[in-house]
């Protein structure tokens, strides 16, 4: 019974020194909300700094919240540059980017939020990490400027659309599909059969309206001719210092230097708080895991023939 | 005295045989005194304090943490009370009715006593507050397993005292939280539709 009183005993200090431990971690949440909320003015004006918003991975809206890691994808992206620009304590943001590049679609409704956001005067610079291709740029360009590494990896302007053809193999292996179809394009991605000419030519057509988007959007956010950028713009991937010399970007620099020139284009002066995304350990570790397999799903796309709407502003295309 | 008692740990004994053996801990209230079913109080006093602190590491807390930890405390404490004096006194009239005999203080420091397992909620949940991981999962999961193991201790209890059945035990354990539901269900459901009838009869007006 003795040794039953002093396990009782250690489980009764356990139970203590959890409440205790517990009411700590609340008290400093509840400090950090506060600071927090004063940095981002939220209970009073005060503390002009510069939001930072990332974008990683594969552009597409299908990248949403996991179970384990924070949401991603273009939604979140967007409703982030929302918060930060109805702040009034945020005058520059920050986008940094690591993409190669996107679905149609998910890309242009950034490049359109961030033009939005320019029009109220905040200032948006593009700092490029590893890679900003294709839709990646295309969210660049909409920044008043756009801060490289000399070896980032940048431009392929570009649309593709992928579709697999199996036929062969399906001839081979004796299988044959019965399609029962409302209208005669209905499958025109269809793995198990030759693309025709008039649909080839449908696809064309498609490719050409969003690629000669791209090319205006990006001489309009760019503030550039479109005939000055049409020569390179054949999907062609370039590094920070040829991409400088085009006039792809404005400067080589870092995040760091990114964030510097953010506060002088908005007269922050130097010492301005930052307001970046926060992330648990856990969610950090389990969200590159998560991040992994959703690029693999980004390809599983790209070669998925059931799938017949996947045209791309992609940086790896081939 | 009092201090001999506390160095002697025998108080622990009543905690030791409510989670590891109910039929014992009933025999530990047999023999214990006033002091006891003062003490049992502790038990829901320190269950509701940490409900409290267990709500406000689940969510973002703000510093309206203050008023709960202070105000919300007291009104959940006092909520714990008077549902196992209400529920006791339902159990203790039911098996009056039925001819044995009435034992209210001790069905209540046997209630008391069976919360302590919800104890557990908050170190348990606490775990996976500091992970961020499925945190309202595992919320969800241990308070209905904390709570399957209270009502268990109860159950037992109530069948060791008035020599039932653990079905019949079930029964008069289940039968007050049946009846407050349905009484509670039927006066939420009478009440919108007085407000709804005093509201057209406003319009018609």
């Amino acid at each position: 019974m003795e040794k039953n009183r002093k396990i009782l005993i250690s489980i009764l200090a356990m139970l203590t020194l959890s409440v205790v431990l517990a009411l700590s971690d609340v008290g400093m949440k509840i400090k950090k909300k506060n600071k927090l909320e004063l940095e981002k003015g939220i209970p009073i004006a005060s503390g002009n700094g510069i939001g930072i918003v990332r974008v990683e991975g594969p552009i597409s809206f299908a990248s949403q919240a996991g179970f384990l890691s924070k949401q991603t994808g273009a939604e979140s992206i967007i409703k982030r540059l929302d918060l930060l620009s109805k702040s009034p304590n945020i005058k520059a943001i920050v986008v940094r980017i690591n993409s190669p590049g996107g679905t149609v679609g998910a890309t242009e409704e950034i490049y359109k939020k961030i033009l939005k956001i320019r029009k109220k005067n905040i200032t948006i610079i593009a700092s490029v990490g590893e890679v900003a291709a294709s839709g990646g740029y295309y969210v660049a360009s909409a920044c008043n400027e756009i801060i490289a590494n000399h070896g980032s990896i940048t431009g392929s302007i570009g649309v593709i659309a992928v579709s697999p053809n199996v036929s062969k193999l399906f001839k081979k292996l004796g299988i044959t599909l019965n399609v029962i179809k409302s209208g005669k394009h209905k499958d025109i991605f269809s793995s198990h059969r030759d693309m025709t000419k008039a649909e080839k030519k449908i696809i064309q057509n498609m490719i050409d309206s969003s690629y000669k988007k791209f090319l205006k959007d990006v001489a309009l956010g760019r503030n550039m001719n479109q005939a000055d950028i049409e020569p390179y713009a054949d999907g062609r991937v370039f590094n920070g210092s040829k991409a400088l010399s085009l006039k792809l970007i404005d400067k080589i620099g870092t995040f760091e230097e990114a964030l510097e020139r953010a506060a002088e284009l908005s007269s922050l002066g130097k010492n301005y708080p930052i307001y970046d995304e926060e992330n648990s350990p856990f969610q950090k570790i389990f969200g590159k895991l998560e991040n992994l397999s959703k690029n693999f799903q980004f390809f599983k796309v790209l070669f998925d023939s059931s799938s017949s709407n996947h045209l791309l502003y992609n940086g790896y295309g081939n | 005295m009092l201090i001999n008692n506390f160095k002697s740990l025998k108080w622990l004994d009543s905690i030791y045989f409510a989670l590891t053996n109910p039929k014992f801990l009933f025999r530990e209230i047999e023999k214990s005194g006033n002091l006891t079913f003062v003490l049992s109080f502790l038990i829901p006093l320190i269950l509701s304090f940490f409900y409290i602190v267990l709500f406000s590491i689940i969510k973002i807390e703000t510093s309206f943490f203050y008023y709960k930890i202070s105000y919300g405390w007291f009104f959940l404490f006092i909520l714990a009370f008077l549902k196992v004096i209400i529920f006791t006194s339902i159990i203790d009239s039911i098996m009056q009715f039925l001819g044995s005999g009435g034992n209210t203080k001790k069905t209540i420091v046997l209630f008391n006593f069976a919360l302590f397992p919800l104890l557990f909620l908050l170190p348990t949940v606490y775990i996976f507050t500091v992970l961020n991981f499925g945190i309202g999962f595992f919320f969800f999961l241990f308070f209905l397993l904390y709570s399957l193991w209270s009502i268990l201790i109860s159950v037992i209890g109530l069948s060791e005292m008035y020599k039932i059945d653990g079905w019949k035990a079930l029964f008069l354990y289940v039968f007050p939280h049946l009846f407050f539901g349905i009484v509670f269900f039927l006066l939420s459901v009478s009440t919108v539709g007085l407000i709804k009838g005093a509201i057209e009869n406003f319009f018609l007006f």
